[in-house]
């Protein structure tokens, strides 16, 4: 399990010609090339451009994030909650504005969709999978107040579903302020210090 | 529910500290390592506060220095009038007295909680710390450990077994929100957490786990040497929620209920009270020894 996220970092920091053994999963998105081309040039990973391409958009955003998170009032300890929230809405609010024109897909494109839940799949998949998918699901009921719309916010009276370790590890690593979360079941990425919706995959479990 | 309160209160008033010490099943010695656990607490409702009470008349007698919340810190918004009327207000008593709070998050708890000072938590999601000495006598050297159930990424699970076989720990105590086991109807144990975990726990030496997430209280018949606590019904019930597992050494799921916890030594004894002032589990756990050098053989328990 493990050693399948070491395998998808290892994607990421290495370059696009690729060992065989991490790429049991990318043959089959990947359409056939004339046999010339295919022995002129190296063979390439296409998950390993759409994770390139998935850590770009991530990058991103994490630039605005930490450019609009500076004029927000600082978020560090205190005994004061009215500062935690100040921090919070405003920098939702900046991002907002920011991204106003930010569209579902815009980090989940369709392709990286794909990856997303091809990665997944193995842990919820059979009898096996049972656990982790109940995991997921477990208290969706609780999730009607959830708007699923880029720049939502998520709402407090929500509970924040628990993500698998065994999905977690599966997937690309995210910087310290965006989780993959769960909304029965859609993957939201959501910025825990803004509590936004950044962005979502529908249908992400099977 | 006024008049619930009000008889709490005068229940609470005839109460005398002789009769507490009385009821009082741990040891209290002095310079031990006490405290409290609580979970599922932040609903700022009436239960909190009768609890709360409860536990305040027990810190008279039993003088715990700090306690462990094992998630579900506040329910719904988390504005300032929130962390007043689901925290600070309920275990106001206790915060004047100097106990400290040390917090873990549960699935209803915002992440950016990690910031209220008073949860103790230095801005980080998962994190340990080590329960404070009295003086030179080593009665308790007690290492905590609040996890982050809600989202245990490769990065905590490489943390917590880097920090779990750091040396120097006497007793290791993880607490977190979601339950290894459970006999919980509603929730049950988490799977998926507990292949990730247990292995880690096994092989550094953890003797005892607290969590929360089902509103009852039970105590888990020991799982690979190792004892689990449920303790999330410091303000939410799920009455009759406890099924037949076969795991359960004590169950409690027809009222509210804190536990209480004192280490002396290798010797762990525990407490677990009811909102009314009933002892509804009480006993005690010796730490297991690790054999030097290879810290998943044990001996001992």
């Amino acid at each position: 399990m493990l050693g399948r996220f070491s395998c998808a970092v290892s994607l990421l920091l290495s370059s696009m010609v690729l060992p065989a053994a991490c790429s049991s999963e990318s043959h089959a998105s990947r359409t056939s090339e004339p046999a010339a081309a295919q022995s002129a040039a190296p063979k390439t990973n296409p998950d390993a451009e759409l994770l390139v391409d998935f850590k770009k958009r991530i990058d991103d955003y994490m630039a605005l994030h930490n450019k609009l998170e500076k004029q927000a009032p600082p978020l560090k300890e205190t005994k004061d909650p009215a500062k935690i929230k100040a921090s919070q809405e405003t920098l939702a609010m900046k991002i907002r504005e920011a991204r106003k024109d930010a569209r579902q897909g815009d980090i989940f494109t369709p392709e990286i969709r794909q990856l997303l839940r091809r990665l997944m799949y193995p842990e919820v998949k059979g009898r096996e999978g049972r656990e982790t998918k109940a995991a997921i699901t477990e208290e969706s009921h609780e999730l009607k107040a959830v708007t699923l719309k880029v720049n939502a916010r998520y709402p407090d009276d929500a509970p924040l579903m628990t993500v698998p370790p065994n999905i977690l590890a599966a997937l690309p690593k995210l910087p310290e302020d965006l989780e993959y979360r769960f909304v029965s079941r859609t993957m939201i990425l959501l910025d825990t210090h803004a509590n936004l919706i950044v962005d979502f995959v529908p249908n992400a479990i099977q | 529910m006024r008049r619930a309160i009000s008889t709490t209160f005068l229940l609470l008033a005839l109460v005398s500290p002789a009769a507490l010490q009385e009821r009082l099943q741990l040891p209290n010695k002095e310079g031990s390592t006490k405290f409290l656990v609580i979970g599922d607490s932040g609903t700022g409702g009436s239960e909190q506060r009768v609890v709360a009470n409860r536990i305040a008349e027990v810190h008279k007698g039993f003088p715990f220095e700090f306690a462990i919340m094992v998630g579900d810190n506040l329910y719904g918004s988390e504005g300032a009038n929130d962390f007043r009327r689901k925290f600070e207000e309920p275990y106001k008593v206790l915060l004047d007295a100097g106990v400290k709070f040390y917090a873990a998050l549960g699935n209803h708890d915002d992440p950016n909680q990690r910031y209220y000072k008073n949860f103790n938590m230095n801005g980080e999601k998962f994190y340990t710390f080590k329960a404070p000495k009295k003086g030179p006598d080593i009665l308790g050297d007690v290492r905590f450990f609040a996890l982050d159930s809600n989202y245990m990424s490769p990065e905590q699970l490489q943390w917590l077994e880097k920090e779990l076989k750091a040396p120097g720990s006497g007793w290791k105590i993880p607490f977190f929100h979601h339950p290894l086991y459970s006999s919980g109807e509603k929730h049950g144990a988490d799977v998926a957490l507990r292949e990730q975990l247990e292995p880690l726990f096994v092989k550094y030496g953890v003797d005892v786990v607290f969590a929360g997430h089902e509103h009852f209280y039970e105590r888990l018949k020991p799982q690979k040497g190792i004892t689990y606590f449920v303790t999330g019904s410091a303000a939410k019930l799920r009455r009759g929620n406890i099924g037949e597992s076969g795991m359960t050494a004590k169950g409690f799921d027809t009222g509210y209920a804190f536990l209480i916890v004192e280490i002396t030594g290798d010797e762990l004894y525990f407490q677990a009270i009811e909102a009314g002032g009933k002892t509804i589990d009480a006993g005690v756990i010796k730490r297991r020894e690790v054999v030097e050098g290879n810290p998943s053989a044990k001996v001992g328990g």
